[in-house]
């Protein structure tokens, strides 16, 4: 365990201060000069379009990392080619509510700089692949052109913070979209870094770095990365248990009363070591919206200093939790907080997907939610998401806001231009209303995996679309095509796509095998289980055929499948190991 | 042989910087060919009697070389052990094969497989051609995780194979689960036993790398050259590319030609069959008329076939045939000196006789007369004896002619090569173009396309011998992403320090194109230091345009750092020239 070391933040510890057995990337941060290093050398050098290793680990901080191309390693290693390298960016976008002005921009560093393609994140941002290190610092400053950008996107700092912005029965959205703004500049990184290297594209002098401090983080910044969410209830659409701070939006007469905070959630872990584990977030109390940016940032500021600084695959806040307990955190809270949370305010989730098709505000204004299969935003030849999305920003009749589902939503729509939108669909030939599509793959995600995430083990984002259509025939057969079903796949156990959550989750172990996994509940608020290790598309398929065949005919009314695995004893529900 | 001994025992006794010395000056003895009496005394190698111990290992999270990092470091504590750790990914089996010792750590990756890094190392392993291992000892830890069906497969396919290859286990392989550090220690604890209750023994002398002193080379010619397998053949260019530049890799026994660095190596090859029956339909002559050629009284199939040049065409051969068979196509085509030379850069001679509709000669010697005796196909070898041993690098861009664009002599013959195939090639030493004998000299050199050829060959030559004087590469070619010839061996050289500047030009990038002259130029003042300090420049690449650019280059990085004016900066350059300094290789 760390060392407890003082809980003021202004003191500025020394590495070995902060622990004994500092972790490589502690080390790294450490020589970093506030996230820095040697980056600006780095591209500069024009015989490689790679980074240091280094580097690497910093360039996430500024929401950029560096991958290749793994469909191309071998042919290039034998061709004496370095490999195909790129990064990939994100875009830090509080509650994923952009301008159509910055979508366009968007759109536009797409077709100049990423392959004309977007990806939608499952936490509300944009990502661009294939950007090269040439091209890196320009795409930067067309970010930040359009008033955005990709600060702490990545690292180990607060990420982009999410938030429900779909109106659902009441109109406190746009509201609490707000907070989520001011948590997410609030607990920025303050150092000028990103600035310097992307921006102006030169160092700071000495002068300068000697002014700086990161009065939050301190030069170490967490001990891992850090996710805050808010949903607003009945959605929980930015499945808010599997952040390490959960905010449920309370509202009273379409008011935000104030938040629900639940923390220490989070999902990631490593195939075959038992001490990681996913974990949901405890509910822990009630506070008031002008308390929330102080609750934030004294949750954060405890992982800060109880986090695990030794080992990277122990350091997220989740361990911390159970290691503190919850109570010990409780009253460490308040004390620091300098005052107390109040009961938790009941509400209710009815699920954590997206409410697709047209939905109006208490101001009449419309919203229409677009099914993104994979959050792939992309034109093909038969159908053009892309263009379409694009001639939209071009008429300046609505904002943009993506959902913790990888889907995109159009919002504050005047009535008279609801024709005009639905006009440029058609034309593009991107369905609006998906009748057509199974309710299992309405309700599906995927990562990005291969052939660009070095993590990947096996096929997410390219395979689940046609893992989809060979399950609906057995939907199909069972009457269960518009059943609404989640189901999740990524290509490693990290969890980028919340494998954890799905009803029916699948996570890669190598190329065309997963572990398959069932049993989570449809609203987000209980973790699935592992059912089967290493099963390909054969033995899923016929795993599946039994389990949906059952519940077409075992399960009781509206009964979700999530619910029927569990109560048929398909699979026992998930108990996290007991902490050490 | 006493003396022999007694040598090696003065030779171990000197400091490090006294042997570095000493290998450049036996570097400098062996690029003379080796003086009778010190080439037959022994190889250059110093630490013969140490036994060569290879710590290998194929790592896809860096856990196989932590494990392989912490068996070298205890192997340290056996004297007699000289160890060198390397990813599998940088080795050559041919090269593990002559270590006395090799200790695998390999990592299985997914479902049995190799890891990313150790895939040509697998292919090379499973290959036929895998070479035999009878005088290798080895033991292999495999590390796995045994929630994966194939456990530790790829370490335990190598045990397997290496047996197969008659290599001999001396410690029964560890299969390691995700928590293995107990058992590492364990079975390193058994390997060091055995290893340190051998340690007295003598070994054969493994992996001595200079042995390229022998005199005995036979001469081998364009008419007599010598027979020699293909390992490999590749493009060394992306799909995206406008151009094809093949890396070929020829099985070559230093005893049969033994090279240095800036040598070229000549291949012979007939004429295709194709395009001779199609020449004799053209030029409606029979196969079996007989013709005089060089001297020489032969049937002009024959001719056809192996003595005439059927792809170079020259100036002269150009306005004699127009001239002896006026043809308006032809006349318009090379109405002037730079259509001229483009014309022939792009016409063979079956595409120049095909330009008339109607070509009738009289005999076959007519035709015959026009044509000059087959030319030389030399390309600068791009690998090191050292580096590569018994090994020879081509690099080779592809070429094509006439308006069906098809393939020039080598280009065909090497578009179509495959491993196992066999080429014929002959020496052509260059004794203009070798490294410094002084070892310490700065060396800048510049080249375009495959002229960077004999470089690659110079710093795996340097990697070898320890030479670490300073280096600067200048490199240019169409694209950073689809043609950066040899691009992860400079990174490479770079890091291993055998190279200290690499400066890239591309021509066909969208943003900031730029030549090899472009960058000289630009770093004019560095340029013109390093001449002063003594540093020898190589020129290698297109005698039409890039080396003439380049001594332009120069000669502005000469008159505009040195205050003179242009004569007097040729001058200069010139006196380089004439004192060995400034070194060209241009085709």
């Amino acid at each position: 365990m760390t060392s407890k070391t003082s809980n003021t933040p202004n003191k500025v510890l020394t590495l070995n201060e902060l622990v004994a057995n500092p972790s490589a990337n502690e080390v790294i941060k450490d020589n970093s000069e506030l996230l820095r290093g040697t980056i600006l050398e780095d591209l500069a050098n024009d015989v490689t379009a790679n980074i240091s290793a280094d580097n690497s680990q910093l360039t996430k901080f500024h929401g950029t990392y560096i991958q290749d191309d793994r469909d191309e390693r071998l042919t290039r290693q034998q061709k004496k080619l370095e490999p195909s390298w790129s990064f990939m960016t994100r875009v830090r976008i509080p509650g994923g509510l952009l301008s159509a002005k910055q979508w366009q921009a968007m759109d536009d560093i797409a077709n100049k700089f990423a392959g004309e393609k977007l990806k939608l994140t499952t936490r509300q941002a944009i990502q661009f692949h294939g950007i090269i290190k040439f091209e890196l610092a320009a795409s930067m400053q067309a970010i930040y052109k359009a008033s955005m950008d990709s600060i702490a996107a990545c690292g180990d700092v607060n990420r982009n913070v999410m938030c429900s912005s779909i109106p659902v029965g009441n109109s406190i959205h746009n509201q609490t979209l707000e907070w989520a703004t001011h948590i997410s500049e609030h607990l920025l990184p303050s150092t000028n870094a990103w600035f310097d290297i992307w921006i102006n594209g030169k160092k700071a002098s000495i002068e300068e770095l000697q002014k700086e401090e990161e009065p939050i983080y301190g030069k170490h910044y967490l001990p891992r990365k850090f996710k805050i969410a808010i949903a607003i209830p009945p959605l929980n659409d930015t499945d808010i248990f599997a952040n390490d701070i959960g905010l449920v939006a309370i509202e009273k007469d379409n008011k935000l009363l104030g938040f629900n905070v639940c923390a220490g959630g989070g999902l990631g872990t490593t195939h075959s070591d038992n001490a990681t584990y996913p974990r949901l977030a405890t509910q822990i109390g009630f506070c008031k919206p002008e308390q929330i940016l102080q609750v934030c940032e004294q949750i954060m500021m405890i992982q800060r200093d109880y986090g695990n600084r030794s080992e990277r695959k122990n350091a997220r806040f989740k361990y911390t939790m159970d290691r503190v307990g919850v109570d010990w955190f409780k009253e460490e809270l308040h004390r620091r907080c300098g005052f107390e949370l109040s009961t938790i305010k009941p509400y209710t989730f009815r699920h954590n997907g997206d409410p697709l098709g047209w939905s109006e505000d208490a101001d009449k204004k419309s919203y229409l939610v677009l099914y993104v299969e994979n959050g792939r935003v992309f034109d093909t030849k038969d159908s053009r998401l892309k263009s379409a999305l694009r001639e939209v920003a071009n008429l300046n009749i609505c904002d943009f806001r993506l959902t913790g589902n990888q889907n995109i939503a159009l919002g504050n729509i005047k009535k008279a231009d609801k024709k005009k939108i639905e006009e440029i669909f058609k034309q593009a030939n991107y369905p609006i209303e998906c009748s057509d599509f199974s309710g299992m793959r309405k309700h599906a995600i995927a990562c990005v995996a291969l052939p660009t995430c070095a993590l990947a083990m096996a096929e997410a984002q390219r395979y689940l679309p046609d893992l989809i259509t060979k399950i609906e025939p057995i939907l199909q057969k069972n009457g269960l095509f518009n059943e609404d079903i989640n189901i999740r796949m990524t290509g490693c156990p990290n969890g980028c796509g919340r494998p954890w959550l799905g009803e029916i989750a699948f996570i890669g172990k190598s190329l065309g095998r997963y572990n398959m996994y069932l049993g989570a509940a449809f609203d987000g608020s209980r973790l699935n289980a592992l059912y089967k290790e290493n099963l390909n598309e054969q033995t899923i398929l016929e795993e599946l055929e039994v389990i949906i065949g059952n519940y077409a005919k075992k399960r009781k009314k509206d009964e979700k499948f999530g619910d029927f695995v569990i109560r048929l004893g398909v699979i026992k529900e998930f108990q996290a190991p007991v902490p050490i | 042989m006493r003396e022999y001994t007694q040598l090696l025992q003065d030779v171990k006794s000197l400091d490090r910087d006294s042997l570095l010395r000493l290998s450049g000056f036996l570097d400098g003895l062996l690029l003379e060919g080796g003086t009778a009496t010190i080439a037959s005394a022994a190889p250059a190698t110093i630490a013969i009697e140490q036994k060569s111990v290879l710590v290998a290992f194929a790592s896809q999270s860096g856990n196989a070389e932590n494990v392989a990092l912490q068996l070298a470091e205890g192997l340290q504590s056996i004297p007699s052990c000289a160890v060198k750790v390397a990813d599998v990914a940088e080795l050559n089996l041919k090269k593990i094969a002559q270590y006395a010792y090799v200790f695998v750590i390999a990592s299985t990756h997914g479902e049995g497989e190799p890891p990313d890094t150790a895939i040509q190392f697998y292919e090379q392993l499973k290959s036929n051609r895998a070479p035999q291992m009878d005088l290798v000892e080895y033991a292999i830890i495999a590390l796995g995780d045994s929630s994966y069906d194939e456990f530790c497969a790829f370490g335990a396919w190598i045990d397997k194979r290496f047996a197969e290859l008659g290599a001999k286990s001396i410690v029964s392989r560890l299969d390691c689960d995700v928590d293995y550090e107990q058992e590492v220690e364990k079975w390193q604890g058994e390997l060091l036993d055995v290893l340190s209750k051998s340690a007295g023994a003598e070994v054969a002398i493994n992996g001595s790398a200079n042995n390229l002193a022998d005199g005995a080379t036979k001469n081998y010619t364009a008419k007599n050259p010598l027979q020699v397998e293909v390992i490999s053949n590749v493009n060394l260019c992306t799909d995206h590319a406008s151009k094809l530049v093949h890396h070929v890799e020829l099985e070559m026994l230093s005893n049969e030609i033994s090279y240095l660095p800036g040598d070229s190596l000549g291949v012979s090859v007939s004429n295709p069959q194709s395009m001779v029956e199609e020449l004799l339909a053209v030029s409606q002559l029979s196969a079996d008329g007989q013709v005089s050629f060089n001297n020489k009284q032969l049937s002009l199939l024959e001719c056809l076939n192996n003595e005439a040049e059927l792809f170079r065409i020259t100036n002269k051969q150009l306005l004699s045939l127009v001239e002896n068979y006026p043809n308006k196509k032809l006349q318009s085509a090379i109405a002037n000196e730079a259509k001229i030379s483009e014309f022939i850069f792009s016409q063979d001679w079956l595409s120049l006789l095909k330009h008339y509709d109607k070509l009738s000669f009289s005999k076959a010697q007519d035709l015959i007369d026009l044509l000059n005796p087959q030319g030389q196909r030399l390309y600068s070898i791009s690998s090191s004896p050292l580096a590569h041993e018994d090994e020879v690098h081509l690099s080779i861009r592809l070429r094509e002619f006439g308006e069906e664009k098809h393939l020039g002599l080598i280009s065909g013959e090497i578009s179509r090569l495959e491993e196992g195939d066999r080429v014929n090639v002959y020496l052509k030493p260059n004794k203009n173009f070798r490294l410094p004998e002084d070892t310490s000299s700065p060396i800048i050199m510049i080249g375009s396309g495959t002229g960077i050829a004999p470089f690659r060959a110079f710093l795996y030559h340097r990697l070898e011998l320890g030479i670490t004087s300073p280096s600067w590469l200048f490199f240019g070619e169409q694209s950073f992403r689809n043609s950066f010839l040899y691009q992860s061996d400079w990174l490479k050289l770079l890091e291993k320090k055998a190279l200290s500047e690499l400066t890239v030009a591309f021509s066909r990038e969208t943003e900031n194109p730029r030549y090899v002259q472009d960058r000289v130029r630009e770093n004019a003042k560095e340029v013109y230091k390093w001449i002063n300090e003594g540093a020898y420049i190589y020129v290698c690449g297109s005698a039409e345009g890039m080396a003439p650019a380049v001594n332009s280059a120069l000669v502005d990085v000469i008159s505009e750092q040195s205050g003179v004016n242009e004569e007097a900066a040729k001058q200069r350059l010139q006196q380089l020239m004439i004192d060995g300094f400034y070194k060209r290789d241009v085709y």
